[in-house]
């Protein structure tokens, strides 16, 4: 019976190995949700910060790089925020994010809002920072293609299948009719999408301004005819639901007001910026053309009409937004919104309020020191 | 034991152990960069097998890889252990248990054929963006093949030992843990395997999703930015991530069901051989313990 012997003494370790990395595992999965944090940094001084959890299109990037730089010089912090990010991808609508309860803020699309309050739902946008579309749509520099006229009869690239209803919308702007035009989805990956206009396999591709630029980067012309009044329509709005900005008014601003901050240092110190950006995502800098265009790209979106109303709601782009969705059928025109009740400015004053020489300091002070 | 190792590792056998698989690797790289020099395929798509290479050293080297591979190690490992042990768990009462097995036998084969991928952002809706989703999207899809070889492992037990542990008086504690565990574990490692592998894709699946950081991220980063070269290199990174789970597991496997390994089965019994000897001379009678023996190799 030395066998039995042997092979219990070793069921007994298996057993119990398996059942350690069993509780270990299920104590992993069912335990609480915050330790893959840290693109918001630090907790603030003397404990006093109040945890904001926000929503971006992209893991912490230059593209985004108000946060990157507010954490670094210290803005979060002196607003007494501890921020935190929930990074979201094309598949997870964003005010999906504020639905569940995963953030209390989310930089949302115009599109993305528009349909969620045509459902019923109460999301507000209170900030945007750029004021241009971050998506659009382009050729390659030597094309015959000089308007969404000249799509008729081609086959047009897209980033995801989400994209059909922004091209719907330019086709028929443009007069076009859709069944003449091929579509298919690309993806987001830049030598995919180089090769397939490369190889003529797509005429024009629709996507985000930041594959856009990659590209351009990498020697491959491309030439943008996105519509101008689609073009002005502000990428990734704030979306916030009342009830949370009702509660947490305050961190909401101190979190805004060094978003600002920020923003602002972009505009005035790109030096300063490329130096956070470079140290907190160095993997964006591994192809130094596509980082330099990416953070050039950054600071070109996030220009402010006003420089001292940054983030400043325009409910006529909206207007415009809301027209594209209602031209692409996305939504009938009895399901529209009151745009004023989706935008609620009310914050802005008290975001923009600060001392823009301390910041420009504190950026000089930043980049002399490091 | 140092011996063994020196012997494993001396130049004439590891040579005869790897030159198969460095020729067929010569050949691949052949193919690979013949296809680029006749232009067969395009360098921004595929990169010179060198580039990876420098990549991959200058990613290794940097400080900011090693946030991601922890990351994605993390989620995979905790997403293998969470799914072999609901596996484990749901197996052995189905495997005990007709009605139990009537019961889930359904719900996991539907929860097989259901493509994961396509849940695995209502996943990260439901469960968040930290680490939880990726663990959980994880342990979902490494699940399947544990409950299923588990619990083949526990039906396939054979027959006849059970009729005689029945005889020998044996009470189905006994026979659970003396003839059905350490019968099944072979078939059950098979599925512990192949979960390891799956754990990770699962990984990357919600990395892809959602993430702050991980390989996959790093990923769909460069390849947007069309920093191909690094993209194939934290592909490769991915593989030896899985082949280091697979080799766990495979080592885990020969340690636990060592009878099912000649080598190891004679150097166990031959430890247990001088001991006993040793504990005769000490005592200087008969051994008491039971001799070393072959008889229970399968």
């Amino acid at each position: 019976m030395q066998t039995r012997r042997e092979t219990r003494v070793f069921s007994s370790k298996a057993l119990l190995a398996v059942m350690a990395a069993g509780v270990v595992a299920i104590g992993a999965g069912c335990g609480s949700d915050d330790e893959e944090g840290g693109g918001g940094g630090g907790s603030g001084g003397g404990g006093e910060s109040q945890e904001i959890v926000y929503n971006l299109p992209t893991p912490p990037s230059a593209l985004f790089y108000p946060t990157l730089v507010a954490e670094e010089l210290g803005f979060f912090e002196e607003e007494g925020v501890s921020p935190k990010l929930a990074p979201a991808a094309e598949e997870i609508s964003a005010t999906a994010f504020l639905d569940n309860g995963d953030a209390d803020v989310s930089f949302a699309d115009v599109d993305e809002i528009i349909l969620a309050r045509s459902k019923g739902g109460g999301h507000q946008a209170i900030f945007s920072p750029q004021h241009t579309n971050t998506a659009g749509i382009v050729v390659p520099d030597g094309s015959d293609i000089q308007d969404m006229s000249g799509i008729e009869g081609k086959t047009v690239g897209l980033e995801s299948e989400d994209s059909t209803r922004f091209l719907d919308a330019m086709l028929k702007e443009a007069g076009v009719d859709k069944g003449s035009v091929d579509t298919a989805v690309v993806g987001t990956s830049g030598p995919l999408i180089a090769k397939t206009l490369e190889d003529g396999k797509i005429h024009a591709y629709v996507g985000n301004a930041s594959d856009f630029t990659a590209l351009s980067a990498n020697d491959v012309a491309l030439r943008n005819i996105t519509p101008e009044d689609v073009g002005r329509i502000d990428g990734n709005p704030l979306a916030v639901l009342p009830d949370t900005l009702k509660e947490k008014r305050k961190a909401i601003v101190g979190f805004l007001r060094a978003w600002a901050k920020a923003q602002y240092v972009g505009q005035v110190n790109r030096e300063v910026v490329e130096e956070i950006a470079r140290k907190k995502v160095p993997a964006e800098w591994r192809n130094e053309a596509s980082g330099e265009a990416a953070l050039d790209l950054a600071i070109t979106l996030m220009k402010p009409d006003d420089p001292k109303r940054i983030g400043d709601l325009r409910p006529d782009v909206w207007d415009t937004g809301q027209d594209v969705l209602v031209t692409a059928g996305v939504i009938e025109q009895g399901d529209t919104i009151n745009v004023e009740e989706a935008l609620d400015d009310s914050l802005i004053a008290e975001i923009n309020d600060w001392d823009r020489a301390e910041v420009e300091a504190a950026a000089e002070k930043y980049g002399g020191g490091s | 034991m140092a011996r063994r190792v020196l012997h494993a590792l001396s130049p004439a056998r590891l040579g005869r152990r790897l030159w198969p698989p460095l020729v067929f690797l010569a050949i691949l790289l052949g193919l690979w960069e013949l296809a680029l020099a006749v232009e067969y395929v395009s360098e921004s798509i595929l990169p010179h097998p060198k580039d990876i290479v420098v990549s991959f050293w200058e990613l290794i080297g940097s400080e900011f890889v090693w946030d991601d591979i922890g990351a994605t190690l993390w989620e995979s490992v905790a997403g293998f252990a969470l799914g072999a042990a609901l596996g484990l768990a749901l197996a052995i009462p189905s495997g005990l248990s007709p009605v139990m097995r009537q019961m889930l036998g359904p719900y996991a084969v539907a929860l097989q054929v259901t493509p994961r991928i396509a849940i695995a952002p209502l996943i990260i809706a439901w469960a968040g963006f930290g680490y939880s989703s990726k663990i959980w999207i994880a342990a979902i899809i490494a699940f399947f093949p544990v409950y299923v070889n588990a619990l083949t492992g526990i039906l396939t037990v054979d027959e006849d030992a059970r009729e005689m542990f029945r005889s020998l008086g044996a009470s189905r504690w006994q026979t659970f843990t003396h003839l059905m565990v350490p019968g099944s574990l072979p078939i059950m490692f098979a599925g512990l395997k192949t979960a390891a592998g799956l754990a990770l894709v699962g990984a990357v699946v919600g990395e892809f999703i959602s993430a702050e950081r991980g390989l996959g991220v790093l990923v769909q980063q460069f390849s947007s930015q069309l920093a191909i070269s690094d993209a194939f290199a934290v592909i490769l990174m991915l593989m030896f991530l899985g082949l280091l789970l697979y080799g766990a597991m495979e080592w885990l496997e020969r340690t636990t069901v060592f009878w099912l390994h000649d080598a190891r089965l004679v150097a166990r019994s031959r430890r247990r051989a001088a001991k006993a000897e040793k504990k005769m001379a000490r005592d200087g009678g008969v051994p008491s313990g039971p001799q070393p023996t072959l008889a229970g190799r399968r």
